[in-house]
């Protein structure tokens, strides 16, 4: 009876709203994948799948909550862009600076959400646009701080990111962690309900005597904060701060979220697929290095053209589905 | 319980409510009626929160309280079931129930055993059924209003208003609406009930208001009142109750004829004739495949079998496109989305289907145009400012009469309505009719499906019944009864 709300259930909705397709076509995905090129399963690269994955399924959890709720946000890679290149310039040896620096980032990624979802909310201004301007003044923001690369970021912290033990590492977990919490939002708490309420129809949940502003600006506010957090892992790895780190993050989120079974519309789907979307967007990357390195292609052209035909492939299914 | 003192409400421009008083006592299912424009749905905006009133005051169990905002309102106990669907279709039922009410446990976490808990409390309090776990989606338009009140119940509400809780029902769900009105009542709920449907009144209210022109003309017991004086308060004249029709319109050649149309689910064999200057109504339940004809006659419904003479000559009709190059043209009973681009102005709207009239290798005779769409909005009466006044700024009678006037520059010989007065209030009801009759005298044919028993039996020439896809009765105005329609609509042919 109340098994509809249990973790399995809501991770992978095996009802109308299914995301268990998604998983399929994943775990499809990776049996091919390991007929082709059997080093794809080796420790090694396993464990290097799942640290790639990292940084987008980081944007993507942040993302994913905004087009749940209806919103859309394409300002997250330019503010990847701006947080690498704040840390990367105000960062020392001092372990006290690195954990100011790392609020002053953390502080930065809340103002920029709060700023797009004012913007949405309080100016009526649809999503798209308000965060395509602001996408720009970040990306101008941060090309005044460098002009491309550089800053500097400390070994320490630099170290204390990218500790790896096997299948394990310390951004993994990470990411886990933030499943954990995400999960805990979107389907224990009644944030989460009126986020779907939101994608729903906006009308309905302010007839229902909620504050729709509140909940519109904080999946914004969140977006920011997976996009700071996305901006440091990036900037660690690194070890310096880019005016472009960010840009390819903008669409690839975007793209996780929708192959994950939410539509651009919102109100249905959820966290199970948007895991599951960046999975295979991050995969394919992998998988086209393994396979081209293989059979000696020329690889980058052929990951966008099955990253298109793979989101194409999912639309044409969820069409289907409704 | 409630009392709303001298409450004054002005737009730019017009005044909605003036010095308006009404209260509503516990208990009591309380009717509000009166024209579209007569103020009804001002003051149930004032009441809910949604408008501020200039003057006047309001007094919830004699304490005057200020309602800023619809939280508020629901605050003091009062919810609001709008007329539109108000339900998100892809949660479940209990979470559209609980939605802004869930109860919350440890740690922040929704308590869903106690929401489930709660809801089937108050599920059994009115005895009714509705599985808590289906989705809000896949409930029946009935099942979807009650799950609508359960929501206000949820938040606590002691007065309702249901804004034309019924509009969208068929007949025989609406007395399973009505036992759960009047369970509502019998715990002590007050309800303000708003109908066009004025024999809905008669059957669950206490005491009835009128409305007219923003001011209050009075309130009565239903047992002091009968519908025929409650029509002459609601629009000030006597409306005749019988139309004019016609009995020889057989002698009129047959301009369109449908034979054996199936197809793969609501349609099981109809064939009937139209003929010039006729007006022929298709009755029944709502769903027995009136729906799917109407929309296969415009070509947007396909079927499987079936012939179709048009003029005497053969046609397939697979598109709009094609019953438009016919001469048919069609009024949906969907306004909104399927008969008018609403936020664009009267002019595009009229101008829209026959723009390839007046145009030379793509660019558009505007000054033509202006003249085409001057001389519609004059002979057909359209109340509006200007032609370039947004549709959505009209009421329900002038917007039909946009669809309407649509059409009219392509010289439809066939006019198609599909609920044709549906959202339109009395008095503009009785234009729509009048053009309809005024079209047919003028030799187009008309073919409406109704779902209205009033229409049926007083506006057509001819009527046929539907029941399960098929014509089950046809009967000549002149012998047309209630009777013998609801007997072919339960489908006991040869009535």
């Amino acid at each position: 009876m109340n098994k509809i709300y249990s973790f399995w259930y809501q991770i992978l909705h095996p009802d109308r709203h299914s995301s268990a397709f998604i998983w399929f076509i994943l775990l499809g995905l990776v049996i091919i994948v390991v007929a082709i090129v059997p080093e794809f399963i080796q420790i090694n690269n396993v464990s290097n799948v799942l640290i790639q994955m990292v940084p987008l399924g980081l944007v993507s959890l942040g993302q994913g909550l905004v087009i749940l709720g209806g919103g859309i946000d394409l300002s997250v890679g330019s503010q990847i862009s701006l947080i690498t290149l704040i840390a990367a310039n105000t960062m020392t040896d001092s372990p006290v600076i690195i954990i100011l620096s790392l609020f002053l980032c953390l502080g930065a990624g809340v103002v920029f959400g709060t700023l797009n979802g004012l913007l949405v909310h309080k100016m009526n201004i649809p999503p798209l646009i308000v965060t395509l301007c602001t996408s720009f003044i970040f990306q101008g923001l941060a090309y005044t701080l460098h002009k491309t690369t550089g800053g500097y970021i400390p070994s320490s912290f630099q170290m204390s990111l990218t500790i790896s033990w096997g299948l394990f590492s310390i951004p993994f977990l990470l990411f886990l962690s933030f499943i954990g919490i995400e999960f805990y939002l979107l389907y224990r708490t009644r944030f989460g309900r009126y986020i779907y309420a939101l994608g729903g129809n906006e009308e309905v949940l302010a007839n229902a005597g909620v504050s729709v502003g509140k909940i519109k600006v904080t999946t914004y506010v969140i977006a920011g904060l997976m996009a700071a957090i996305t901006g440091l892992y990036l900037a660690a790895r690194v070890k310096s701060g880019g005016a472009l780190y960010g840009v390819p993050f903008t669409l690839n989120s975007v793209t996780a979220v929708v192959v994950g079974g939410t539509p651009l519309s919102g109100g249905v789907g959820g966290l199970g697929g948007t895991i599951a979307g960046v999975a295979i967007v991050s995969m394919l990357n992998n998988v086209l290095n393994l396979i081209s390195f293989r059979f000696n292609l020329q690889s980058s052209f052929y990951k966008e053209i099955l990253t298109g035909l793979v989101l194409v492939i999912a639309m044409i299914f969820y069409r289907k589905r409704s | 319980m409630l009392e709303c003192k001298d409450i004054t409400k002005t737009f730019p421009g017009v005044t909605a409510l003036s010095h308006v008083s009404i209260f509503f006592n516990q208990a009591e299912i309380h009717a509000l009626v009166g024209e579209n424009g007569a103020g009804k749905s001002t003051l149930i905006k004032i009441i809910a929160g949604k408008y501020r009133p200039d003057t006047g005051e309001i007094y919830l169990k004699g304490k005057k309280v200020q309602m800023t905002d619809p939280r508020k309102a629901i605050e003091h106990g009062i919810s609001t079931v709008f007329q539109e669907y108000n339900l998100l279709p892809h949660l479940r039922v209990l979470e559209n129930i609980i939605l802004g009410n869930e109860p919350i446990g440890k740690r922040g976490r929704i308590d869903w055993k106690k929401a489930r808990a709660i809801c089937t409390q108050l599920m059994d309090n009115l005895q009714i059924n509705i599985d808590l776990d289906r989705y809000a989606g896949d409930l029946g338009a009935a099942e979807a209003k009650m799950v609508e009140i359960l929501k206000a119940l949820v938040s606590k509400a002691e007065i309702i208003i249901m804004d034309e809780p019924t509009a969208a029902l068929p007949e025989k769900e609406v007395e399973a609406l009505f036992r759960l009105i009047r369970n509502l009542k019998a715990s002590g709920v007050t309800v303000i009930y708003i109908s066009h449907r004025l024999n809905e009144i008669f059957s669950i209210a206490d005491r009835v208001s009128v409305l007219k022109d923003g001011k209050m003309v009075g309130t009565f017991s239903v047992n002091s009142i009968n519908q025929d004086e409650l029509i002459r308060l609601m629009i000030g004249r006597e409306i005749s109750s019988t139309f004019s029709y016609r009995q020889n319109f057989q002698e009129n050649p047959v301009i369109l004829s449908l034979r054996n149309i199936e197809d793969q689910r609501h349609l099981k064999g109809i064939s009937f004739d139209l003929h010039q200057g006729e007006i022929l109504a298709i009755g029944g339940m709502t769903g027995n495949g009136q729906r799917e004809i109407i929309r296969f006659l415009f070509g947007s419904h396909s079927i499987s079998k079936g012939e179709v003479f048009y003029e005497g000559k053969k046609v397939s009709i697979r598109s709009p496109r094609d019953a438009l190059q016919l001469g048919i043209g069609f009024i949906p009973d969907d306004r909104r989305n399927e008969g008018l681009a609403v936020t664009q102005s009267v002019r595009k709207n009229i101008a829209l289907p026959s723009i390839h009239l007046r145009q030379t290798i793509g660019f558009i005779h505007h000054r033509e145009e202006k003249e085409i769409v001057e001389k519609m909005v004059s002979t057909l009466s359209i109340l509006v400012p200007m032609v370039s006044t947004p549709v959505q700024n009209l009421s329900g009678g002038n917007q039909q009469r946009v669809v309407i006037a649509k059409w009219l520059p392509l010289k439809p010989k066939v006019l198609l309505f599909h609920e044709p007065t549906l959202g339109v209030d009395v008095g503009a009801k009785m234009g729509i009719y009048q053009l309809m009759r005024q079209f047919a005298d003028e030799g187009v044919a008309i073919l409406i499906v109704t779902s209205d028993m009033i229409e049926l039996l007083r506006i057509p020439d001819r009527i046929l019944v539907f029941f399960e896809g098929k014509i089950t009765g046809e009967f000549f105005r002149q012998n047309a009864t209630e009777e013998k329609i609801m007997f072919a609509a339960s489908g006991q042919k040869g009535a």
